[in-house]
């Protein structure tokens, strides 16, 4: 009978250490005070809450943000939602300014039972495009897009799923066939010219000959198909709704979110987020976790590649100031072994991305559940959008997901003038 | 009863009690947003 009883109270502690282990955690996370995140004067910087989480539990986790400059004024749009998982009565709002400051909501854009995310807005043609994610998995996966527009910012049309993407299949004796559907996942839109869009989309074409193996779970494996290539296309595009491709970007690992812009020269660099490169890992990190820096001269049909294990660059986005292209996304606070550990800090950071590596510069107030930028410049003015849990908190990633998500859209002003004179001090080694 | 016992009675009360809150912390935050539309 003692033995019985010492049996139970083993298989009682089995089950109920580690729950207290993670309660012990929790409460930890939730008492340590973070970092100061003083700004370097030369930046001139200031940050502000422009969707703060209010108390409704339906409501409280704002996220995802992009920001653009339309008409007279800034438009940005987040997801709002329960949690950063799905929640299928979400809702993409858009909330306009003059001067980014005094917000005033003027749509709420939402899909049906269906979880809406990822926003993301490209003025094409005088009118205001709006790319979005309508995730059906429980863990937001990316596997198509859809989209709507507007002409004022206000009045949008039904959104509709981006069917019209046209990709080239070619099989291993040298055949092409051209195939136009959706299941292409659209990150941020942008131009060289004005009159040719460019956009970077990831998803899938049937694979030819043999590709590296991987075993494990790696983020992304939910969505993989027997006999098909994960990769990330790049797409051009004159009205913003018929895309056709241009070149394969990548697709030796699989990638996501891939950021785009051009450097004066025409240069077209693009960010990846790339899960793994071959190792098993996911929920507590993957130690070839990175970023995969592609660069393209036009006509954007021959990438080259680099890699930077010091952060994974999550939900980014780039922008150029002169000659010198700038990142906004998420900070792994890399390098490190276990690259998006659920149970990590993660940031919202500046990095400067040069050809061969990122150059993290410093990081935004931010902690928990953070990132996904916008990005408006205007005049000697860089305004950035991004989410983040309470900013007197230190939450790891994990709790800001779905223990603790209240998270709030702040507003990021810092001079551009500013950040090049950082960035030179910064890789001059002056931290 | 002793005093002993009394107090051995008391302390796995609070024990109990410390560590069921730790044990339900972490569900009810995790566990309510399944319940939530």
């Amino acid at each position: 009978m003692k033995k019985i009883k010492w049996l139970l109270y083993i298989v009682a502690a089995l089950f109920l250490l580690p729950v207290v282990l993670i309660s012990c955690f929790l409460i930890y996370w939730d008492v340590r005070t973070p970092p100061s995140f003083e700004p370097d004067a030369v930046l001139n910087a200031e940050t502000w809450s422009v969707t703060p989480s209010l108390d409704d539990i339906r409501t409280q986790h704002n996220s995802n943000t992009e920001l653009i400059f339309f008409d007279g004024y800034f438009y940005l749009i987040h997801a709002q939602t329960k949690w950063h998982l799905q929640d299928i009565n979400g809702a993409l709002v858009v909330k306009r300014s003059r001067d980014a400051r005094e917000w005033e909501e003027v749509a709420r854009i939402t899909v049906p039972e269906t979880d809406v995310r990822d926003p993301k807005l490209a003025l094409i043609n005088g009118r205001l495009f709006l790319y979005f994610l309508p995730n059906d998995h429980f863990d937001p996966m990316p596997v198509t897009t859809y989209w709507t527009v507007s002409d004022d910012g206000i009045t949008w049309e039904t959104p509709r799923e981006m069917d019209t993407m046209t990709v080239i299949y070619r099989s291993s004796d040298g055949t092409e066939r051209y195939v136009t559907g959706g299941v292409w996942n659209m990150w941020r839109p942008k131009t060289y010219d004005g009159e040719t869009w460019y956009v970077v989309a990831s998803g899938k074409k049937p694979e030819f000959g043999a590709r590296m193996e991987v075993t494990g779970h790696i983020e992304g494996d939910s969505v993989k198909e027997e006999g098909m290539m994960p990769l990330s296309v790049l797409f051009s595009s004159t009205d913003g709704i018929h895309w056709e491709e241009v070149s394969e970007v990548y697709s030796v690992f699989e990638s996501f979110e891939a950021t785009l812009e051009f450097l004066p020269d025409a240069t077209a660099v693009s960010t990846l987020r790339v899960s793994s490169m071959g190792t098993a890992g996911y929920a507590f990190g993957n130690p070839t976790s990175c970023t995969l820096i592609a660069t393209a001269k036009p006509p954007y049909e021959e990438w080259s590649y680099a890699p930077s294990f010091i952060t994974r660059l999550d939900g980014a986005t780039l922008f150029t100031i002169g000659d010198r292209m700038f990142a906004a996304g998420r900070n792994h606070m890399g390098p490190r072994f276990d690259m998006g550990n659920h149970m990590a800090t993660k940031r919202t950071a500046l990095f400067e991305v040069k050809g061969d590596r990122l150059v993290h510069l410093f990081d935004l107030p931010s902690n928990g559940d953070t990132a996904y930028t916008g990005v408006v410049v205007r005049g000697d003015d860089i305004f950035i959008s991004y989410y983040t849990c309470p900013i007197d908190k230190d939450y790891p990633w994990v709790v800001g997901v779905c223990f603790l998500p209240k998270t709030e859209v702040r507003m990021a002003r810092i001079s551009a003038s500013g950040l090049v004179t950082y960035a030179d001090r910064i890789i001059a080694g002056d931290r | 009863m002793t005093t002993k016992n009394i107090v051995g009675v008391v302390i796995r009360i609070i024990l109990s009690l410390v560590v069921g809150l730790l044990v339900a912390y972490p569900l009810f935050l995790y566990g309510r947003y399944f319940f939530i539309n």
